[in-house]
């Protein structure tokens, strides 16, 4: 019983986390980054490059 | 001169293999696979060339010399419009005076939010930030591509007229955020709290369907999944009670009504079930996900269209737009709703004369195409009264004294009426709406009533009544419609046409008639010359220096006898100076002859027995005579054609001359009878009201068809660059020919067989479940796994449909 109650209790934890960042990101309108964000391989690959290069 | 006027000059041997399209028959042809290698319009099948047209052709040679070519690779199959040299691809720039005097005054990093115009994929937003970094004093740059905006972060060494500069070369437009920026992200935050909630719902519901009945783990879940249902309503429920009571205050009844009298009942059965413990009635978790399911369908549907209102810089009206206003001998920057009678104003090449004014500067030459749809621009002299609504096509910049005030310039009497058509649903899915909502609560009263007057127990009468509320929820229609349009309308924005009214789809079906503006909609707004031959009769010499006269002149015909000249590779002699008398043409002195170009009036000396508008001559002697004629669009034959197939009547309404429309619409196959010339914008609004019979599609690009468009059933714009226009019509287009009118009106088709199949679909269900649920066969799990399921169904059909796979977007 108690194991359940505080099974449900972190979810309920978890679950009040999800939704409070999922309101940050929308406030911060992080969502609408997406084309930024499809761009962060390309950054990698070009610090990649320029450590082989130096 | 600018990094790419200059590119364009120097590299007559990179233009010199640009088609030059003189023969009218090669715009009859039909569009070919082949694409333009920078902006991926389709080519017409005549062009040998890589690109649509000379402007796409630079900006691709300057991205390769950029370093730049990742571009593509990123771009993919994405279409861009195509580019545009010279005076028409001029953005109003005074915004950027007061910004570029922040920048230079800063003391440490600012932040410089800017809306931006033309983003169109992931490659854009890699081009500008790689066209930011370069340039000193540059910090982070964040571009949102959805709501077209981006935000610098500089300091006081960053040169951002220069980057503005760089960015409206490769096609892109910058302007002031103003209040853009406000966007509503409520629905949003509520879509996905809604989700969250109806997952812990699901979960908590889960052990309760697999037999928990009793104790207190039971009571537990069963109050938690009650807790997620009534926030579930608390998040969601608002957004559709505020629209059902809006809309039932103006007599409209659309989706919302049934989906909010669904939440409210369905509610008041859990409210009751949970005091009353009845669980047979509790369908707390079906109601969460409903709620979610209807937001995630609303959002949808609001989502793409708000990102094809925001695309715009010229999405608003003319209030917003600065002009050059000269005080005390000093220039300042005024709104143009502040302008006065008696007030100077300096008008830059390129800008809008925003109120009637009398000319103070000795010469200017003015375009009318956007109040009348006249194609020539016009040349006015000192003292000499320029309309409003003109714009500066000089090389210069021209001064005038305002006649009237803003609020008394014609501009104003044509942009007073034509706000955008309510988007509300019509028609057929109000009257859906309508038959749904009775249908719906008439067979939960009559089930109630039954079950209540057989059975005597009240509460096994409620329980059925809920469960026919809840299974009977238009989840097929909330979600699928939305999703439905949400793809078309992203398969036509990859076509490059952006729908701004949703409810557009919907008229589109019942479109019979299109009627064409014709300067800047089936033309270019571009001159062209009707045969080269006459260059011919020219020696090698004579055709160098008239290359040389007219590469240094920026009159209309000028670009169309230079365009002609290019292939036959003239040399440009440095050093050439012409005189350019308005009105009448240009003049040089070489090797002590004088050549001119121009009017026969003033080029000859006796009048020509031939017609022609535009003469060479050397002394006053004819060396060749040359005809202009309008550019069509490449492919406004054959989509003209092809809508006539399709069985759509066309039709032309310009302002420009009657012979010129004639001309036009002989070529384009367009009967006599149908094409009207020398039409003022009230008669063009006259003429759509007399012949749209709620059928009539009205395509135009000026401030003189706004009235027309107001007056249409329908309306479209190719006009992106210009204030007004795209606010006021349903949808616009950015593509070089006409083709996305015709996959719009075939979309539009397509998408009324989807919601067809989609209704046919959520009938059949709701019969089944609504059978289940009378017969007192419902209960919450089974309501919990078919409202979902027949969700999935749906929404996988309708995607299959109207995916990028669909044939739609191919033929």
């Amino acid at each position: 019983m108690e194991v359940l109650m505080l099974t449900v209790f972190v979810s309920l934890v978890l679950a009040a986390a999800g939704v409070l960042f999922f309101a940050w990101n929308v406030r911060e309108r992080a969502h609408e980054h997406i084309d930024e964000l499809s761009l962060l391989p390309l950054d990698a690959e070009r610090d990649t490059q320029t450590k082989e290069t130096a | 001169m600018s990094r790419l006027d200059a590119l364009a000059l120097s590299k007559t041997s990179m233009l010199s293999s640009a088609p030059v399209v003189t023969d009218v028959s090669a715009c009859d042809l039909p569009l070919t696979a082949a694409i333009c290698e920078h902006c991926g319009n389709a080519l017409v099948s005549s062009a040998s060339d890589k690109f649509c047209c000379r402007g796409c052709r630079v900006v691709h040679e300057s991205i390769l010399q950029a370093g730049l070519a990742r571009y593509y690779d990123i771009k993919d199959a994405t279409i861009v419009p195509p580019v545009t040299l010279g005076t028409d691809a001029k953005h109003d720039r005074n915004w950027l005076v007061p910004l570029t005097q922040r920048v230079a005054a800063a003391t440490a990093t600012i932040e410089l939010p800017l809306k931006l115009q033309g983003l169109r994929c992931a490659a854009c937003v890699w081009l500008i930030q790689q066209v930011f970094a370069r340039y000193p004093g540059a910090q982070r740059i964040s571009i949102n591509s959805a709501r077209g905006s981006l935000r610098l972060c500089v300091d006081a060494r960053f040169p951002l007229p220069d980057f503005v500069h760089e960015l409206e070369q490769f096609g892109y437009a910058l302007g002031d955020i103003g209040d853009s920026e406000s966007g509503d992200d409520g629905l949003l935050l509520r879509t996905g709290v809604s989700i969250a909630l109806s997952m812990n719902a699901m979960f908590f519901a889960a052990a309760i369907y697999f037999g928990l009945h009793e104790g207190p783990i039971y009571k537990l879940l069963h109050g938690l999944n009650f807790a997620c249902a009534s926030l579930a309503v608390l998040v969601g429920a608002p957004v559709f009670l505020k629209s059902a009571w809006t809309a039932l205050r103006k007599g409209i009844l659309h989706l919302d009504l049934p989906i909010a009298v669904g939440i409210v009942l369905s509610y008041l059965a859990a409210l009751w079930s949970y005091f009353t413990d009845h669980s047979a009635a509790a369908y707390y978790d079906s109601l969460a996900t409903f709620i979610a399911l209807m937001l995630l369908g609303r959002w949808l549907k609001e989502r793409i269209v708000l990102r094809n209102r925001r695309e715009l810089l010229t999405n608003s009206g003319l209030e917003g737009l600065l002009v050059r206003r000269v005080r005390a001998g000093k220039i300042e920057l005024a709104e143009l709703t502040l302008l006065e009678r008696g007030d100077e104003l300096l008008i830059p090449p390129g800008d809008l004369i925003p109120v009637a004014g009398v000319l103070l500067s000795a010469s200017a030459r003015c375009s009318l195409d956007w109040i009348n749809g006249e194609s020539d621009a016009h040349e006015y002299v000192r003292e000499q009264l320029v309309p409003a609504g003109a714009f500066n096509a000089g090389a210069s910049a021209v001064r005038l004294t305002c006649q009237t005030d803003f609020a008394s310039s014609e501009l104003v009497e044509l942009l007073g009426q034509g706000a955008l058509r309510d988007s509300a649903d019509t028609g057929e899915s109000q009257m859906f709406s309508l038959w749904y909502v009775a249908a719906v609560l008439c067979t939960g009263g009559l089930a109630f009533g039954y079950w209540a007057l057989t059975t005597g127990d009240i509460a096994r009468a409620m329980s059925v009544m809920t469960a026919v509320y809840v299974v009977t929820c238009p989840c097929a229609i909330g979600i699928a419609v939305p999703l439905a349009e949400e793809l078309v309308l992203s398969g036509l924005r990859s076509q490059g046409l952006f729908v701004r009214n949703p409810s557009f789809l919907e008229r589109a079906l019942r479109v019979r008639r299109v009627v064409f503006d014709k300067t800047g909609t089936l033309t270019t707004g571009r001159l062209q010359l009707a045969e080269v031959a006459p260059l011919l009769s020219l020696s090698p010499r004579l055709r160098d220096v008239l290359y040389s006269m007219v590469v240094a002149s920026g009159h209309p015909k000028s670009a169309a006898v230079a365009h002609a000249l290019r292939p036959f590779h003239p040399a440009w002699a440095e050093g050439v100076q012409i005189v350019e008398s308005p009105g009448q043409g240009i003049e040089a002195q070489v090797d002590g002859h004088c050549y001119r170009l121009g009017r026969a009036e003033w080029a000859l000396e006796a009048a020509p027995d031939i017609e022609a508008d535009v003469w060479f001559s050397c002394g006053q002697e004819p060396l060749c005579a040359l005809q202009t004629r309008e550019c069509l669009r490449d492919d406004a034959r054959f989509e003209v054609e092809q809508l006539a197939r399709d069985g759509y009547e066309t039709f032309i309404l310009s302002g420009d001359r009657a012979a010129r429309v004639q001309r036009l619409a002989a070529e384009l196959a367009i009967p006599e009878q149908r094409a009207l010339g020398q039409c003022s914008p009230k008669d063009k609004a006259a003429f759509i009201a007399r012949h749209d019979r709620a059928d009539l599609l009205m395509i135009g690009d000026g401030v003189n068809d706004s009235l027309a468009v107001a007056e249409a059933f329908a309306s479209g714009t190719p006009s992106i660059d210009r204030a007004v226009m795209p606010s006021r019509t349903d949808f616009y287009f950015v593509t070089a020919g006409l083709r996305p009118i015709r996959t719009a009106l075939a979309a539009a088709r397509k998408l009324a067989r989807v919601t067809l199949r989609n209704r046919v679909f959520a009938v059949a269900y709701n019969v089944l479940v609504v059978t289940v649920a009378l017969l007192g066969w419902m209960k919450p799990w089974l309501a919990a796994v078919l409202m979902p399921l027949s969700s999935v169904v749906v929404l996988t059909t309708t995607s299959w449909s109207l995916s990028g796979r669909s044939s739609l977007w191919k033929s």
